[in-house]
């Protein structure tokens, strides 16, 4: 099981790479593709919640490491240098712990698992995370331009992030297999990728 | 919940607690080494997209590229006479300084760099170029490009940085307009999902009354961009009770664009 936790880990790393070259969805309202919180909410689902967390750890730094802007004042008076009003370094570990937390929370509590199931609480999940996002970068910046494209950015992210997410599960599930049963080829019992392995 | 559970929860929401209250340099540490690991990522998917656009550029017909060739022949004389006028007026322009005695004006020491990521998945507007502090890049350095200003310099690193874009509202510059003694300040919007992003251009007087098609140009009063870069031109004046606003279109265009060069020394 602790060479899966390393696998998982690898792919979130990976995920950082791949972030690079996914583009900005014009044509749906600047919509982004969110590799990094996507594999982590699909690993939430093949790992334990102490594991979890520390993948939010991990998560959040990358995450933070790419989206916060310079935190470097340069002391400098002047008109067109303004602190950028900006989260601190770090505020993602939070929101990927809370939002880990409410996957495997569902999870304890649903009777049923599966791949459908899984999606929909992928989508539940980015919807969440990108939601609580928007809101505190808007409650630090001081504005609330709410209106109807601020919501269809968001739902349009989330839908087409977690579009990917069977893909996810696929590679979580394709990798899984060698460790728990080392005499079956690996692209074996697809099938059961639908019913309730994962 | 577990009594692991809770424990592991207690780990987590210290080791979070440091990261949120670390110093400036533990952060520039992290990112640092993030944007070390993923350079390569980043080069890569810039290698790849400028492969994609060449394959489709080459898809061209015969028929296409002739008339390339035709408006392209049309065009060269008229500017091989212009550029003969204005070899004239430079010259005779030396002159006369020469006769005034005034000093030439200060030149922009450029350093050109390539647009390798353009709308990464932030909710700001930035893109990275592959030039970084071995180019003597550093933060809020002017960018501009052949259509104007494009931003400045945010976040350096060894061969990489990213720039603000002057689309983004944090990015903030002292404007004037052209043919006026107006003078604001200029920033981008926040808001405009899926538009065309429209820089706002700040504490104009009531009575401004300007043509659509107006340039704004920088005004170089704010200390970070030198004067007389093209920012974009006036679309629309909105007047308020104490001043007016106008909507200003940016000159820069992030589609066209695969160069952009830093400002790294106005001498």
């Amino acid at each position: 099981m602790i060479r899966y936790i390393f696998v998982c880990l690898a792919l979130l790393i990976l995920s950082a790479g791949i972030q690079q070259w996914t583009p900005e969805l014009t044509s749906f309202c600047k919509a982004h593709i969110l590799v990094i919180p996507l594999f982590f909410f699909c690993i939430c689902h093949v790992q334990r919640y102490t594991t979890t967390l520390c993948f939010a750890l991990i998560a959040g730094l990358m995450w933070d490491s790419e989206q916060i802007l310079t935190a470097f004042e340069l002391n400098i008076p002047d008109d067109e240098i303004k602190p950028v009003d900006n989260l601190r370094f770090g505020y993602s570990i939070f929101l990927f712990g809370i939002v880990g937390f409410y996957i495997k929370f569902i999870q304890a509590f649903l009777p049923f698992r599966g791949l459908l199931v899984n999606y929909i609480n992928t989508f539940i999940a980015l919807l969440l995370f990108i939601l609580l996002d928007n809101f505190l970068i808007l409650y630090v910046r001081g504005s609330l331009p709410l209106d109807g494209k601020f919501f269809l950015q968001i739902g349009n992210t989330a839908f087409f992030t977690s579009l990917i997410s069977p893909l996810v599960y696929l590679i979580l599930y394709l990798l899984w297999k060698p460790f728990q049963n080392g005499d079956q080829s690996i692209a074996g019992g697809l099938d059961s990728l639908l019913s309730n392995k994962l | 919940m577990k009594p692991l559970h809770l424990i592991a929860s207690l780990v987590f929401l210290l080791i979070s607690t440091w990261v949120v209250s670390s110093s400036e340099r533990t952060v520039r540490g992290f990112q640092v080494t993030y944007y070390k690991l993923i350079s390569p990522f980043i080069k890569a998917g810039s290698a790849f997209d400028q492969k994609t656009k060449l394959f489709f550029s080459e898809v061209q017909t015969s028929q296409q590229l002739e008339k390339r060739l035709v408006a392209i022949e049309s065009e060269f004389g008229p500017l091989q006479a212009t550029e003969a006028r204005y070899k004239q007026i430079e010259a005779e322009n030396a002159r006369l300084r020469s006769a005034l005695d005034i000093k030439t004006r200060s030149k922009f020491m450029l350093t050109s760099a390539k647009v390798v990521r353009r709308s990464p998945a932030t909710w700001w507007e930035t893109i990275t170029i592959d030039k970084g502090g071995d180019n003597r890049l550093a933060p809020q350095i002017p960018v501009i490009s052949e259509q104007g200003l494009v931003g400045k310099v945010d976040r350096v690193f060894n061969d990489l940085s990213t720039v603000l874009l002057l689309t983004d509202e944090s990015c903030l510059i002292s404007a004037k307009v052209d043919g006026t003694p107006e003078h604001g300040i200029i920033s981008g919007q926040r808001g405009k999902y899926g538009e065309e992003s429209l820089l706002r251009l700040k504490y104009l007087t009531n009575d401004i009354s300007v043509p659509q098609g107006t340039k704004v140009y920088t005004s170089g009063k704010g200390g970070v961009f030198p004067d007389n870069i093209l920012i974009g031109t006036i679309v629309s004046i909105e007047t308020g009770a104490l001043y007016a606003e106008a909507l200003v279109k940016p000159s820069f265009n992030l589609d066209e664009s695969e160069v952009v060069f830093a400002i790294v020394n106005d001498q």
